[in-house]
C-alpha cells in the first residue's frame, strides 16, 4: 500500500502505522494493535522502510527521525 | 513446469502448479499497492482469476467474493483477484460495483497486464482464450504451500459456497488429521484414514468409537 499521497502527505494507512511505531514493534504486534490485515502491514511497513521513514532492527519496526517530521508535518496539515 | 509454445511460435504458456509444492512466488501491482506472496504469509491465501473487468459473469463473481470476504477473514483466509486489466480498470470497475450494485469491493486486485503472474500460476488456457485468464481459484495454506486448484470456464461463474467449503475441509484436515468425504460441511463426520495391514483392518471392523461402514471405510464425529 503506497504510504505517500501525491500531495506528498503521508497515507491514512501510513499515519495509522507510523503512530503505533512510535514505539518499537513487530509487525504482527501493529497489525494487532491497528486491526489493519497483516499482509497489509508488512507491504506498508516496506513503503515505509524504502522511503526511509521507519527502519527496523532485530524485528522491531519504529519510525526514524525523518519518519517523525513527516508525520507530524501531515498531521498540521490534517487539522 | 513445462513450457508449451503457442500456436503461433511465439506466445508460451505454461504448465500448471502442483498440489502440496510452494505456491509460485509473485510481486504485483495490486488496487492496495505492491503485494508480495510473502505478504500473506501466516494466513490462508485465496488467489482467484477472471477473465475481464467490466464483464457480467465476472460482475456477479466479485458480489459474490465480496459478499464471503468477512467470513473468508474470519477463518483467517484472504482474498486476492486478479487479471490481466490494469490497476486503473479495476479501480473504475470496483468503484462501478459499488456505485450500481451497492457492493464494496474489500480486497485487492493484482492487475497482470504482462501475464506474469498468470503464466506463473497456469491461468491462461489458450483453447478457451489466448488473452484472458480463466476463472482459476488457488486455495494456499499459511506456509505459501498451494493446496487446492479449481479452474472454471469463461462461461461459468463460480460457486462460492464451494470455495467456503474447500476452506473449511482443508482446515479441518489440518486441524484434525483426518480427510473429508463427498459434500462434507462443517459438524459432519469425517473420514477416519483407512488401516495399513489386515491385522490393522480386524482391528477395524470392532472398534465401536467409530462408524465402521467396511474396514477401508470409516466415520468419526469431530
Amino acid at each position: 500500500m503506497p504510504c505517500i499521497n501525491s500531495d506528498g502527505t503521508l497515507t491514512e494507512a501510513a499515519v495509522t502505522l507510523m503512530n503505533v511505531m512510535v514505539e518499537h514493534h513487530s509487525l504482527e504486534e501493529v497489525a494487532s494493535i491497528t486491526d489493519i490485515p497483516l499482509y497489509l502491514v508488512r507491504a506498508t511497513a516496506r513503503d515505509l522502510i524504502e522511503t526511509k521513514l521507519v527502519t527496523e532492527q532485530s524485528g522491531a519496526y519504529y519510525i526514524t527521525k525523518m519518519g517523525s517530521d513527516k508525520l507530524k508535518l501531515t498531521l498540521a496539515k490534517v487539522h | 513446469m513445462v513450457e508449451h509454445n503457442g500456436a503461433n511460435g511465439s506466445e508460451t504458456f505454461r504448465g500448471l502448479p502442483r498440489l502440496g509444492e510452494p505456491a509460485p512466488d509473485f510481486e504485483a501491482v495490486t488496487t492496495h499497492g505492491v503485494l508480495r506472496l510473502s505478504d500473506f504469509k501466516g494466513s490462508w491465501l485465496i488467489l482467484f482469476s477472471h477473465p475481464a473487468d467490466f464483464t457480467p459473469v465476472c460482475t456477479t463473481e466479485f458480489v459474490g467474493f465480496s459478499e464471503i470476504n468477512s467470513e473468508l477473514n474470519k477463518k483467517g483466509v484472504q482474498l486476492l483477484g486478479l487479471s490481466i486489466d490494469s490497476v486503473y480498470s479495476h479501480i473504475a470497475w470496483t468503484r462501478n460495483i459499488e456505485e450500481k450494485l451497492g457492493v464494496k469491493v474489500p480486497f485487492p486486485v493484482i492487475a497482470d497486464i504482462n501475464r506474469e503472474v498468470a503464466t506463473k500460476y497456469g491461468m491462461i488456457m489458450p483453447g478457451e482464450s489466448r488473452t484472458e485468464t480463466s476463472r482459476c481459484v488457488f486455495f494456499i495454506d499459511p506456509d505459501s504451500k498451494l493446496r487446492a486448484m479449481i479452474y472454471y470456464p469463461l462461461t461459468t461463474g463460480r460457486n462460492m459456497q464451494e470455495i467456503i467449503r474447500v476452506v473449511d475441509a482443508l482446515q479441518a484436515t489440518d486441524k484434525f488429521q483426518v480427510a473429508t468425504p463427498a459434500n462434507w460441511k462443517p459438524g459432519e463426520k469425517v473420514i477416519v484414514g483407512a488401516p495399513n495391514t489386515a491385522s490393522m483392518a480386524d482391528q477395524r471392523m470392532k472398534d465401536k468409537s467409530l462408524e465402521v461402514v467396511e474396514w477401508y471405510l470409516s466415520k468419526k464425529a469431530l
